[in-house]
């Protein structure tokens, strides 16, 4: 008889649960994550080797975006580093720490915003000619945002005073059309045609992206292969310069030619 | 335990069936077909002249006050396989009459039938075709009684549209004729939309090193020769040709290509040339397509030597250890293609007293190089040697044609014998300015096999164009037309040919 109870009471919980149709209204709380736009906006790359010589420190950007509903003031967002154990950036060297008071205005999420930019200030050490670093960047909880989407809780930026490879530089895309990689290589096209070679150039004049398809509405395959013609034609002059100077042709340094 | 088992069984029943309701439909309402007869499976149109008028048979049981229609135009954005289609229904009426008002490109119509009732609906399509009255016909270039070059164009129907670039550039190009070629799905940026999008066009070039590329429905000039290239080249052109995947350009400074089919579609482009691929550099008139590698094999009278162009635009030295290939002691004076493997190549050897040799390429299905698979000297006094015109017979028979002494020949490549050439209905007293055979063989548009003579007499000409029999002309000219100026060659334009089938433009048309 027990029993039966225990199977009546069972089923009738069975029976008001199972057919629940009608969804809450949220009230899980606050939370705060990162936006990204595509997957790959979890890799910023920079390097201040594009910049002018002068320049002591730039900003990379980074997007928030909140969870749950809006507030009518504005919240405070923490940002903390985690350490990957190799190469990592240290605060106050490579960058102006996150709880650093000159950026404590600047991280904010305003009122009735769900998102918002905060600055990571890179800063132009002189080891970072040497090696590149790594600062893998976490929103942590807080009083306010104690909520935290952990699939959308990283952001690595990689950065350094040497020349870097684009993420959008992908030889391995069908489309692609400026071959294998090499830091000589690129120094060359920058020196050539004076454009950066980084993803912005990549992504928003030659239409060549990160991501699949690879490619966006800027693509032009002639253009592309018009700029390879350029680089090879002007890559033959210059091997022909450093011949005749009783030099090797332009290499990388695993002494791999460079070519196009 | 047993208890505690029963227990659990019984739970998961409740749990599993709990939300279970049947929402199935048991009012059942029987199924009747309805079959639509009718179309057919082409249209070809004229913008702003035809109107589409069909009258659909229909088959059922439903009662016509229970059936709906809906005719519905569909069209790929951008011309591209398999991609994104734009829809426009054009009526609701049982019967179609669409003053046809689109723009040119290949459309498909469908036709739908409902019955209302129990929303039972079918469908039939059909192709349409719309192109203007240049979209479509056998394009001749010719040279124009001031030495200038110009277009006719003989349209199916025998209609002549005649001093094209004239009626719609102003004038003609400066220079005699060159070449025309055909480049099917063209890049261009639209003037209208400044959208990239893929159009037929006609690629010109006259002797006095003119260049232009005309958007073929309706001439608008989409390239000189100031705006064809990213860096403009000072060359000397030959002419433009499509490949299965590419329009090419042949200059002395070499292949010039533009990726426009397969998978290059995902691609686009603003139709502008940038560098030859490859650094073998040079041609001349002396070339022939050769559809098995998708592309061409010519001669480079710059540097003396064969090359060979394949689909992605690579061109390269042809060379042979079977064979001593021709160099520079050698002249090009003809090649040609035959089938879908051979291109024959007469060159004269002036090492010594002349000699005269006929090579034979063969090219293997996509495979590597093409190879010289045969050397057959030619007689000193063989007519083919002097001729002023030659051309291969491309399909049916291993012949050359040629015109020597304003008279017609051909010469038979098995076996090495010439013989003249009947024509009927051939002038006499009218110079030959053009020999050829014209085919044409694709799904949307006739099939023709034609040989194809043109002559000239007091500043007329005369096209004379017939079915053949072993490769050479039978019974009366089949197609004709008489119009001023000179002819030098003879291009026919399908609208449809290229946008659906992308191995249709590296085979199935002479060039």
């Amino acid at each position: 008889m027990k029993m039966l109870y225990y199977f009546i009471g069972t089923a009738a919980i069975a029976l008001f649960t199972s057919c629940e149709k009608e969804l809450e209204v949220y009230h899980a709380g606050a939370g705060l994550n990162f936006y990204y736009a595509t997957p790959g906006d979890t890799l910023v790359s920079y390097s201040f080797v594009y910049g002018p010589a002068t320049t002591t420190r730039d900003t990379v950007w980074l997007e928030v975006e909140t969870i749950g509903r809006l507030s009518n003031t504005e919240r405070p967002v923490v940002i903390e580093q985690l350490l990957t154990g190799t190469g990592d950036a240290l605060p106050g060297v490579h960058y102006v720490p996150f709880d650093d008071a000159s950026l404590r205005a600047a991280y904010t999420v305003p009122a009735r915003q769900a998102r918002a930019r905060v600055p990571v200030i890179l800063k132009r050490d002189a080891s970072l000619q040497a090696q590149q670093v790594t600062l893998l960047a976490r929103v942590a909880p807080t009083g306010e945002f104690p909520l935290i989407n952990p699939g959308r809780n990283r952001v690595k930026i990689l950065f350094s005073d040497q020349i870097e490879k684009p993420a959008s530089w992908n030889e391995s895309a069908y489309l692609f059309p400026f071959g294998v990689y090499g830091p000589a290589k690129h120094r060359f096209m920058i020196e050539q045609t004076g454009e950066k070679w980084d993803d912005a150039y990549f992504n928003n004049v030659l239409g060549l992206t990160k991501e699949a398809p690879y490619y966006n509405q800027n693509y032009d395959n002639a253009y592309c292969d018009y700029l390879v013609g350029v680089l090879r034609r002007a890559l033959q002059a210059h091997n022909a310069e450093r011949q005749a100077r009783g030099e090797d042709v332009l290499k990388e340094a695993d002494d791999t030619p460079v070519s196009f | 335990m047993r208890k505690r088992s029963i227990f659990i069984a019984l739970w998961a029943a409740l749990a599993s069936t709990g939300c279970y309701e049947d929402q199935g439909n048991y009012t059942y309402t029987p199924i009747s077909d309805i079959e639509i007869e009718g179309m057919d499976e082409t249209y070809t149109l004229v913008t702003g002249v035809d109107t589409l008028n069909i009258t659909p048979r229909l088959t059922t049981t439903y009662p016509d006050s229970d059936l709906e229609y809906r005719w519905v135009l569909a069209k790929s954005i951008n011309n591209t396989v398999g991609g994104e289609h734009e829809y426009d229904t054009l009526g609701h009426e049982r019967d179609l009459s669409f003053p046809v008002n689109k723009a040119p490109g290949v459309y498909t119509l469908y036709c739908y039938a409902r019955n209302r009732a129990n929303g039972y609906t079918t469908f039939v399509k059909s192709t349409l075709e719309i192109g203007t009255l240049y979209s479509r016909g056998h394009y001749i270039l010719k040279e124009t009684a001031t030495g200038a070059t110009d277009l006719d164009l003989l349209m199916e129907d025998g209609r002549l549209l005649t001093d094209i670039l004239e009626r719609t550039q102003g004038a003609p190009l400066p220079g005699a004729p060159r070449n025309l070629g055909i480049l099917y799905s063209k890049f261009v940026v639209d003037p209208d939309t400044h959208a990239k999008v893929r159009v037929h066009c006609l690629g010109v070039i006259t002797r006095d090193k003119e260049v232009a590329i005309y958007r073929a429905f309706d001439m608008y000039k989409a390239f000189d020769h100031h705006t064809l290239f990213f860096d403009e080249p000072n060359e000397t052109p030959y002419r433009f040709y499509t490949t299965a995947q590419s329009c090419d350009y042949l200059a002395s400074a070499g292949v010039y290509t533009e990726h426009n089919a397969g998978i290059m579609t995902a691609g686009t482009s603003v139709g502008k040339y940038s560098f030859p691929k490859t650094d073998a550099a040079g041609g001349s008139d002396c070339w022939a397509y050769c559809p098995n590698i998708w592309g061409a094999i010519y001669w480079d009278e710059t540097h003396h030597r064969v090359l060979y162009a394949n689909a992605s635009g690579m061109a390269y030295e042809l060379t042979s250890t079977d064979f001593p290939m021709p160099g520079s002691d050698h002249e090009c004076l003809f090649m040609g293609a035959y089938g879908v493997n051979i291109v024959y190549g007469l060159f004269r050897d002036t090492s010594g007293p002349d000699a005269y040799y006929l090579y034979t390429f063969t090219t293997a299905y996509q495979r590597g190089a093409p190879a010289v698979t045969g050397v057959q000297a030619v007689a000193p006094a063989s007519k083919l040697l002097s001729a002023t015109l030659r051309a291969t017979n491309e399909k049916t028979a291993n012949i050359i044609y040629f015109v020597h002494d304003n008279k017609a020949y051909y010469h038979d490549v098995t076996n090495g014998t010439e013989h003249a050439l009947e024509i009927p209905g051939l002038p006499a007293d009218e110079t030959i300015t053009a020999i050829a055979n014209r085919h044409f063989n694709y799904a949307e548009a006739p099939a023709f096999d034609y040989f194809s003579v043109a002559t000239w007499k007091n500043g007329s000409y005369k096209l004379l164009t017939y079915l053949m029999i072993g490769g050479l002309p039978n019974g009366d000219a089949v197609l004709t037309a008489t119009g001023t100026g000179k002819i030098k060659t003879v291009q026919y334009l399908a609208p449809g040919a290229g946008y659906s089938n992308v191995f249709f433009a590296g085979r199935s048309y002479s060039r």
